[in-house]
């Protein structure tokens, strides 16, 4: 049994409250036992721009977008061409608009889609200081069957602020939108809810605390969209578990605080998106070569250059894997879905302490600035600690680079009497004095990369999806395209295909073989969130794929849909 | 305190093995010396000491001491230094440079290091050269010295170092001699013992590509008026110094940053906020 959905959206000028009835349906979808998932989008201004949101709902975990709205719900048309392409209307969907704000769009008017105006104006007028949104929320909420009592409970939580007048008032109104037009074949009324533990959370939020969880102590950070959410999130909280974060004059500056408080003995990050990670460049082959532990966070956005600050795409694959001048392995993880963003996060932590190394891990705009109800993040334990010079240690002659059967050398945190030795990002000798001679330059390259090649990764390199019956196909994926790529699977499979998924966590180091053994006598399928096929080129480089592995690979900041991907498929298979 | 016998500790107990890489008559050796001196003047565990530095020849100096250190990158050592004191504000952090690597590269640190004014010292041992890549003009060399790189001069007036980490927030600005060890381990320890970002730009002769400062010698001399915590008065005394005087021109008691670390939550209480 396939899960039942429902997707609405909902668009209008910066102010007339859309995201704000965004999250209000969001938060009483999850009261009314169910799942959502939300993605906003905004014009380019500051503020008082167009914007508009999507919610995909479900009586399962859901983070794919629809393929179409089932209902929009336009409180005024201004600048809504720029989201034509982001806010799907077809002959399926049904829209509803204020006709006292403006008239339907040329561009909607033939698409065939089902129309009921109302006017809003009118509805106000016997409401005092009631406004748009509120009649907006009730009339979707009244067609997709959500209940009263869970929307009731969001607004006191949520307009807890405001005051009790402009709730009740609020509310009102509300009320009259339900009941406005006719009653529908309701879908939530209908489905079974859960009311397991389930949280309310955004994916940068969830790396957030995917970062508390794996003992982060010291942030530094730029200011950059859209990953400042992230750093916004642990400002507030950090200085209450011992931590500190500290506002960078600029990314090159962010990543050596980092690298000085990692120095320090405390696990520490930084989160930025591409323009950042261009700067931090040189700094990241530091914490490589120093043996210094470092998380980086990269919320990618659309490139190169300033590129699309506001919008997804998967395209530093490319310079999180080789931006770095030397040679420097490190380690680049992506989380699939806003779950994981607290694991992976978290695991990164853990990679980052226990192999003295650089993470990078790669999420998205979409990633990072969706919001779910999705199930409650168990904690979980990776056992990955820093291997520090213990007090009672003594050493003659201490080697902070020192061989050692697992390449990992144990590091003297400062305050240690026994541990004295200076990090150098110069080449060295084990015990860390520069030295340029070939003997100490392969030996230590051959350390850097053995420890991370050597390490047992278990599981968590990658979310496999086996079909049920001897598949013929496997696509291969990353990132946050994975939700869609797992939606068109499961379909086609449910209609007699038989297709396997890889979705890679890990992607350095790549775990090729493993990789290799899965798409063996398979057609293989890759699919991504670039122009180039960066993911696909990496893959066939390392040699986990062959060349006649097909890709489609297309750029953002358009997502790739379900159908979309279904589309490929067949035809691939044909 | 080694079996119930005081022990003092000695300019040389702070010294590494290391020899340095300098050449013979650099006049970053008696900073060294210097170094050394002050901190067993005040008696600084070695373990508690964090030496930064970026890149050049001045920021070779952690391997000769036996302290903790971090040879980093070129420019980047004052954000390195200060994301280190925020998480470990019992160390006490030094960072030392040179005149490139400090006012050139790492320029926009710098003003920003003054700015947070965090308890760390900065130690610039500038020669008006960038001596590792064999003599270039940084942004304290003459105009009209020639060079490969600029035949006719850089034409480009010098940089205040003073100045800028005066009106920057530095509440601690001072210049000291190479050549006069005895008052430069005085102005170290006035600098390590000052509770705020403290700047001493150190005056250190580069004798292979700037021999002519071998004559700096006879031109320093010592500041002829008090330490003041008069912002305008420091400026006055910074602008019209002719850049020989060597003394603390400012310091002040001005707020200094320090993130303040509690243990008051823990992650699961965060958790909840998240509950539908």
């Amino acid at each position: 049994m396939g899960k039942n959905h429902v997707s609405i959206s909902i668009s209008g000028l910066g102010g007339s409250g859309v995201v704000t009835a965004g999250y209000v349906l969001l938060k009483s979808i999850g009261n009314n036992g169910f799942y959502a998932y939300l993605t906003r989008f905004s014009g380019p201004q500051i503020r008082g721009g167009e914007s508009a949101i999507t919610l995909n709902i479900s009586d399962k975990p859901i983070e794919s977008f629809a393929d179409y709205s089932d209902f929009h719900f336009a409180l005024d048309w201004r600048g809504f061409e720029n989201f034509s392409d982001e806010v799907p209307l077809t002959d399926k969907s049904c829209i509803i608009f204020d006709k006292s704000k403006d008239a339907l769009p040329e561009i909607l008017q033939h698409i065939g889609a089902e129309i009921i105006e109302v006017d809003l104006k009118e509805q106000i007028g016997q409401i005092k200081e009631s406004r748009a949104n509120a009649f907006a929320i009730g009339i979707l909420a009244g067609q997709i069957g959500l209940s009263l009592e869970s929307i009731l409970k969001s607004v006191q939580e949520l307009w807890a602020k405001k005051g009790e007048a402009f709730i009740n008032t609020n509310f009102q109104a509300i009320k009259v939108g339900y009941t406005l037009l006719d009653k529908r074949s309701s879908f939530l009324e209908k489905w079974t809810p859960n009311f397991e533990p389930r949280w309310n959370i955004s994916g940068n939020e969830a790396c957030g605390l995917g970062a508390l969880r794996g003992g982060i102590k010291f942030v530094a950070a730029y200011p950059i969209t859209p990953a400042t959410d992230i750093v916004e999130y642990l400002s507030p909280r950090l200085e209450k578990v011992g931590g500190a974060v500290m506002i960078a004059e600029d990314e090159l500056a962010a990543i050596n605080m980092v690298i000085g408080a990692s120095f320090g003995g405390k696990p520490s990050m930084t989160a930025t998106s591409g323009p950042g990670l261009s700067l931090m460049s040189e700094a990241l082959g530091l914490a490589v070569a120093s043996e210094t532990p470092a998380l980086v966070v990269d919320v990618m956005r659309g490139g190169p250059s300033t590129g699309i600050p506001t919008k997804s795409e998967q395209t530093d694959l490319n310079q999180a894997l080789f931006g770095m001048h030397g040679e420097a392995p490190h380690i680049v993880l992506a989380p699939l879905h806003i779950a994981d963003n607290v694991g992976i996060t978290q695991w990164g932590v853990g990679l980052a302490e226990a192999l003295q190394t650089l993470v990078i891990v790669l999420s998205d705009q979409r990633l990072g600035q969706s919001r779910a109800i999705i199930d409650a993040v168990p904690a979980k334990e990776y056992g990955l600690k820093r291997k520090v010079v213990e007090d009672e240690e003594r050493y003659q002659f201490y080697e902070r680079y020192a061989l050692t059967e697992e390449h990992v050398s144990p590091m003297a945190i400062p305050g240690n009497k026994d541990g004295f030795f200076v990090a150098d990002g110069l080449e060295h000798t084990p015990a860390g004095t520069p030295s340029s001679s070939a003997f100490d330059h392969q030996q230590q390259l051959k350390k850097r990369e053995e420890k991370l090649t050597a390490f047992d990764y278990g599981d968590e390199w990658a979310e496999i999806i086996k079909s049920k019956v001897t598949s013929t196909a496997i696509v291969l994926t990353w990132g946050s395209v994975y939700t869609n790529v797992k939606e068109a699977v499961s379909d086609l499979n449910s209609k007699g295909y038989a297709i396997d998924v890889i979705a890679v966590r890990l992607l350095m180091p790549l775990q090729s073989k493993a990789i290799e053994a899965l798409c063996q006598h398979k057609n293989v399928l890759v699919v991504e969130q670039s122009y180039s096929g960066q993911f696909y080129h990496y893959c066939l480089g390392r040699g986990a794929i062959e060349t006649r592995a097909l890709s489609l690979a297309k750029p953002g900041p358009l997502v790739l849909k379900t159908d979309e991907i279904q589309t490929f498929i067949k035809e691939a298979l044909r | 305190m080694k079996n119930g016998v005081e022990q003092t500790v000695t300019p040389k107990d702070y010294l590494s093995k290391t020899h340095p890489i300098w050449c013979p008559g650099c006049g970053h050796f008696f900073i060294l010396r210097a170094l050394a001196t002050a901190l067993a003047s005040l008696q600084i565990p070695n373990e508690d000491i964090g030496l930064i530095s970026g890149i050049g020849c001045s920021s070779r100096i952690p391997a000769y001491l036996d302290v903790y250190g971090f040879h980093g990158l070129h420019g980047r050592a004052l954000p390195l230094a200060q994301g280190l004191k925020a998480i470990r504000p019992d160390m006490t952090v030094i960072v030392a440079g040179g005149d490139g690597d400090g006012y050139s590269i790492g320029g926009n640190h710098f003003i920003h290091a003054c700015r947070r004014n965090m308890n760390v010292t900065y130690l610039v041992m500038d020669n008006e050269v960038y001596g590792m890549t064999k003599g270039q003009p940084s942004p304290t060399t003459d105009p009209t010295w020639k060079s490969k790189l600029a035949p006719h001069g850089t034409d480009i007036r010098t940089f205040n170092p003073l100045q800028v980490a005066l009106s920057s927030g530095a509440s601690f600005v001072a210049r000291g001699f190479a050549g006069d060890q005895k008052s430069l381990a005085q102005l170290i320890i006035s600098a390590i013992e000052h509770k705020g970002f403290s700047l001493l730009e150190i005056k250190s002769p580069c004798v292979t590509f700037r021999p002519e400062e071998k004559e700096w010698h006879k031109k320093m001399r010592k500041l002829n008026v008090q330490p003041t915590q008069d912002f305008m008065e420091a400026t006055k005394n910074i602008y019209e110094s002719d850049g020989f005087d060597t003394g603390i021109f400012y310091q002040a008691d001005i707020p200094v940053y320090q993130p303040v670390l509690s243990d008051e939550k823990t992650v699961t209480d965060f958790e909840k906020e998240f509950e539908v």
